[in-house]
């Protein structure tokens, strides 16, 4: 079983080592399975922020 | 640790940003990340250690293998345009209170309203679409005409919907002129029921919105009463004010986003949106010469987001495309009952393909509906924004439905967009991919 403390210590080591190459990362993969577009650009913009 | 079979993901676009970094975007996952040019390269051969390449590889900016990218994606396409996730475009009426020149559903609009016995039909074909899928949601915007000139039944749907539906995820939206709102209490009622947001339109200065959106009735403006409204509502429900441009108007923009800045309206609550004015097979708007060029819409959208967003407006970016034309479970129903899968298409008879009083014809639907990418797309990056590009524009352009490339212009909004993600962290919308 991972613990909390691992988790935390391995974002750690990740942070370090983007920052080390000079990575930012903007916005993760928000990838949603199956998720439909039911609105399009034309008639109706999203409302809803980058989460 | 160096990894010569990572690759740079098919669906990357790449643009240089004025701190000489780089912005790389995902467009199949959204992940956005920027990066030194001079570690690009570093990047992009696998050379980095296993700990970065694997966060990349889980952001979809690397993958193993770009050919078995594709096949994933045409797989996850599938599932997207299969699903039980039903996108609803319902339209209460036909009917509209104002006259707006450009409207792209002409000047002569029928007067039919969407009645009970048409949503109660409706809802049994939603559960038929639904019924062969484990995960369903519904999602829809009411639209018409005006919506809020058949309030009976937006409240009927909704309570309807969340009655019969209830065991899963809900969604609702609406499209309107603002000038029908009467009362903060119908707003939170419809809040309630789980309205998440209403569009409505502002198109320039008092003087010039006047000339644009005014009632057919009494030819009188409509500006002070929709900004009265907006203010009303404001704290209630989320707001995307849509600003819709042309050669004619643009110029007076950057005026309104002051006076809605003067207004308060810079709170989170509020999205603004601008959106070039497009000809319609219905609408003769090219004719007056007002509607911009390709180059002058992205410059113009360009400034207006810069412009908005310097004064703390959150802003959206909307992309034509993929809607509910690519999905086999989307469904735009007119007030008769018809039913088609564009709201371009709605109430042009040969696009619907059957009634919900009737029958729906679902082979009908599978010749409108485009199944797959078109294999002219399979190389292009920019398949999960645009799915092959707004059909009905396609039908408008040449009287013939189908795949509408518009890649130059989409890719520099993408780029733009990417820009503004990265400059405004939180107050810039994502865009709708697949």
């Amino acid at each position: 079983m991972v613990t909390v403390k691992e988790i935390n210590q391995k974002e750690k080591e990740l942070r370090k080592a983007l920052n080390i190459i000079g990575i930012e990362v903007i916005d993760k993969s928000n990838l949603k399975d199956g998720s439909t577009a039911s609105a399009c650009g034309t008639f109706c913009s999203p409302v809803k922020t980058t989460p | 640790m160096e990894d010569e079979n990572l690759k740079l993901s098919r669906f990357t676009v790449t643009t240089s940003l004025e701190d000489g970094r780089i912005a790389v975007l995902n467009t199949h996952t959204n992940a956005l990340i920027t990066i030194p040019k001079t570690s690009f390269r570093s990047i992009v051969n696998g050379n980095e250690s296993e700990l970065v390449n694997n966060h990349l590889l889980e952001l979809g900016i690397l993958v193993e293998d770009r050919e078995e990218e594709l096949e994933e994606f045409m797989r996850y396409f599938y599932s997207v345009q299969h699903s039980g996730h039903v996108g609803l475009w319902l339209y209460l009426t036909s009917d509209c209170n104002l006259g707006c020149p450009y409207c792209y559903q002409g000047e002569d609009k029928p007067a039919l309203k969407i009645s009970k016995p048409i949503i109660n039909r409706l809802i049994t074909a939603i559960h038929d679409l639904q019924s062969k899928y484990e995960d369903k949601s519904l999602s829809v915007t009411f639209y018409g005409g005006e919506p809020l000139l058949n309030k009976e039944m937006l409240d009927y749907a909704m309570d309807q919907f969340n009655s019969e539906f209830s065991n899963m995820p809900r969604s609702y939206f609406m499209i309107s002129n603002g000038t029908k709102i009467e009362g903060v209490e119908e707003v939170i009622r419809w809040a309630e029921k789980g309205l998440e947001g209403i569009q409505i339109t502002l198109d320039g200065t008092k003087e010039e919105h006047d000339n644009r959106r005014f009632r057919l009735d009494s030819d009188e403006g409509t500006f002070d009463n929709i900004l009265s409204n907006i203010n009303l509502i404001k704290d209630t429900l989320p707001i995307n004010i849509r600003i819709n441009y042309d050669k004619g108007n643009f110029s007076l923009i950057p005026q309104v986003i002051d006076l809605l800045e003067k207004t308060g309206l810079n709170i989170p609550n509020i999205t603004l949106t601008f959106e070039a004015i497009f000809d319609s097979d219905r609408s003769d708007y090219t004719k007056n010469q007002l509607i911009i060029t390709e180059s002058e819409e992205v410059e113009y959208l360009n400034y207006l987001l810069e412009y908005a967003t310097k004064k703390d407006f959150n802003v959206a970016i909307g992309f034509e495309g993929p809607c509910t034309i690519r999905n086999f479970s989307g469904l735009v129903v007119y007030p008769n009952g018809n039913v088609y899968s564009c709201p371009g298409m709605a109430g042009l008879p040969d696009y619907s393909w059957g009634n919900v009083l009737s029958k729906l014809d679902f082979k009908k639907q599978k010749e409108l509906l485009y199944e797959g990418i078109y294999p002219e797309c399979n190389t292009c990056p920019l398949i999960p924004v645009c799915a092959g590009g707004c059909e009905w524009d396609e039908l408008v352009n040449t009287g013939v439905q189908g795949r509408h490339c518009e890649y130059t212009k989409l890719l520099k909004v993408v780029k733009l967009s990417m820009k503004h993600r990265v400059n405004n962290k939180n107050n810039i919308a994502s865009f709708i991919r697949v």
